[in-house]
């Protein structure tokens, strides 16, 4: 499928975003006011970028607000629902612990779930497309799932090491102890990666799913099928939406990539930081910037490398 | 509303016969000169004269070769345009309500004043019959003229959709799939109609006839004259002995 720039950034950023959301909503009532409002503005600000990067897409924005009517059946059309509504949420609670309610905590966690149903509804816009057998599994779901819990979290600790630069009077940190944080901090993105190996794995293995040449004719009953003449000398629409073969050519180096600088750099950043990871800006932002770019990388390659049905009529 | 109908009154589609199909493309120009004139906005091409010529159309004609193994493969040419699936997965992922299934008749159809040209239901198509107009940036898709076949304008003989009208061997047929005493159905209910892609489940409602089976065609007869002899002829004559002399020569 046509890896557009605009969907890689919409998917990674957002997830990044709402992952930021779901540890912010989770963690935030431990945290100062001041780390709940630089952490809550930074997944509103992401997650915006993300959602804003999806307009780009699409060829009449104009008319992007038609969007929000179809949630009966349209997955699209949940996502636009749920991602203000989750940002909202977040707002709510930044809000609510600035002005030190005593119902911050609970619209927190509140928040956190609804963050992880927005990242849900944009795995299940691909998810649900039966014509690209690669995307049609519950592997999906989960693949964008723990992109966006880690680098959420990896995002939140840049964003604590942010804080405490700028307002070291400030100490606090998310109530979590220290170990755990740490193990945190170097499990998650190689939990990531795994989960991406298994999706690929299964990409490998599945091909076109149950559809062939032959069904996708009918002509299988008399033999096999093979394309004498296209029905086209140039390109068109579907080859050049459907047909994509540029970074398939690259696949392998860029899984392996991906997975180095995604998994094995922020892993390494945080293992030699230690317990102090929340208190330095600069190897954590460092390990959120690392993992969201390997996470990037295989985000083009989940649509590069996806192939659709109808590229069986130009075999 | 992009939800699909839970039934709808008439299953209106076409039946493409491939044994007869000759791959003239007549459908596929008069579909585009119907459409680009027609239901909504104009079915563009961009750079048409230029060195990538591209453009939207609604109908296609592939060309397959099926080898069965034994005996000369079989040339099959192929049209393909929307199927107006009964579960159409083009319609339920559209989030604006643009994509629609009518109920009245089960024709899919696209209201181009509500596409945002998010591309979703041509990713949702198995079988790549949507495309993007290239400047008008709404999907385009079959209509089965739905601008003809209700048209009494049109003397009656036209109400049919373009492809239909102008196929000059008659391999696409239209009518109502849903009544078993359409001509249509009794066409798919003789030659065993298939779906395409039916692991898909997508329920389409246009059928496509296969090729029937070539009558001694596996048998290829030994030709009674020799055509390479035809191109070095034996002379006579005064021809005849220029020729001797000149190969004593």
């Amino acid at each position: 499928m046509h890896p557009a720039l605009s969907i890689i950034l919409f998917t990674t950023l957002s997830g990044a975003g709402f992952g930021l959301c779901f540890w912010v909503g989770l963690l935030g009532s431990g945290l100062h006011a001041y780390q709940v409002a630089l952490t809550g503005f930074a997944s509103i600000g992401l997650a915006s970028a993300g959602l804003l990067c999806s307009v780009f897409h699409l060829r009449r924005p104009s008319r992007a607000w038609r969007a929000f009517s179809q949630w009966r059946s349209s997955w699209l059309s949940r996502e636009a629902l749920i991602a203000p509504a989750s940002l909202a949420m977040l707002a709510a609670f930044v809000a609510a612990t600035a002005l030190e309610h005593s119902a911050a905590a609970t619209l927190g966690w509140i928040a956190a779930p609804v963050a992880l149903l927005a990242v849900f509804a944009t795995s299940m816009i691909y998810t649900q497309l039966k014509a690209v057998a690669a995307w049609h599994t519950m592997r999906t779901p989960l693949l964008f799932l723990a992109y966006a819990i880690s680098s959420g979290f990896y995002f939140m600790l840049a964003m604590l090491g942010l804080a405490k630069l700028t307002m070291p009077q400030h100490g606090g940190g998310p109530v979590v102890p220290d170990g755990l944080l740490v193990f945190l901090a170097t499990t998650l993105a190689p939990a990531a990666f795994l989960v991406q190996y298994l999706w690929w794995r299964r990409r490998d293995a599945v091909g076109f799913g149950k559809s062939s040449a032959e069904s996708a004719t009918g002509l299988g009953n008399p033999g096999s099928v093979r394309m004498l003449e296209p029905p086209h000398t140039g390109a068109n629409y579907l080859t050049s939406e459907m047909g994509y073969v540029v970074a398939r050519r690259h696949a392998a180096k860029l899984r392996w990539i991906s997975a180095i600088v995604g998994a094995a750099v922020p892993a390494i950043l945080c293992l030699w930081a230690g317990i102090s990871i929340a208190g330095q800006p600069a190897l954590s932002w460092l390990a959120a910037i690392a993992h969201l770019l390997g996470a990037g990388i295989a985000r083009w390659l989940f649509f590069a490398e996806a192939r659709h049905t109808v590229m069986l009529y130009y075999q | 509303m992009t939800s699909l109908p839970d039934k709808t009154d008439s299953k209106l589609g076409l039946v493409i016969d491939l044994d007869i199909c000759v791959g003239c493309q007549a459908c596929v120009v008069n579909c585009k000169a119907w459409n680009t004139g027609g239901y909504g906005s104009a079915l563009s091409d961009s750079q048409p004269y230029g060195d990538n010529p591209e453009g939207a159309w609604l109908n296609r004609v592939h060309g397959y070769e099926v080898d069965s193994g034994s005996g000369a493969a079989t040339i099959v040419h192929f049209p393909k345009s929307c199927l107006h699936c009964d579960d159409a997965p083009c319609v339920t992922v559209c989030p604006t309500g643009a994509s629609i299934k009518r109920s009245e008749d089960g024709i899919v159809l696209v209201d181009e004043s509500k596409c945002m040209g998010c591309g979703l239901c041509a990713w949702a198509c198995p079988y790549g019959a949507r495309e993007m107009d290239p400047s008008a940036g709404v999907m385009k898709k079959c209509t089965l003229c739905v601008d003809r076949i209700y048209n009494e304008n049109l003397p009656a003989v036209d109400r049919e959709p373009a492809c239909v009208r102008t196929c000059p061997t008659n391999a696409r047929h239209f009518g109502d799939l849903s009544d078993p005493d359409s001509s249509v159905s009794k066409l798919v209910a003789e030659r065993d109609g298939q779906d395409l892609m039916p692991e898909q489940s997508t329920r389409p409602v246009n059928k496509y006839l296969m090729p029937r089976e070539r009558q001694g065609i596996d048998q290829l007869a030994e030709p009674d004259f020799s055509l390479a002899e035809l191109a070095d002829p034996t002379p006579s004559g005064v021809l005849a002995w220029i020729d001797r002399a000149l190969d004593r020569l």
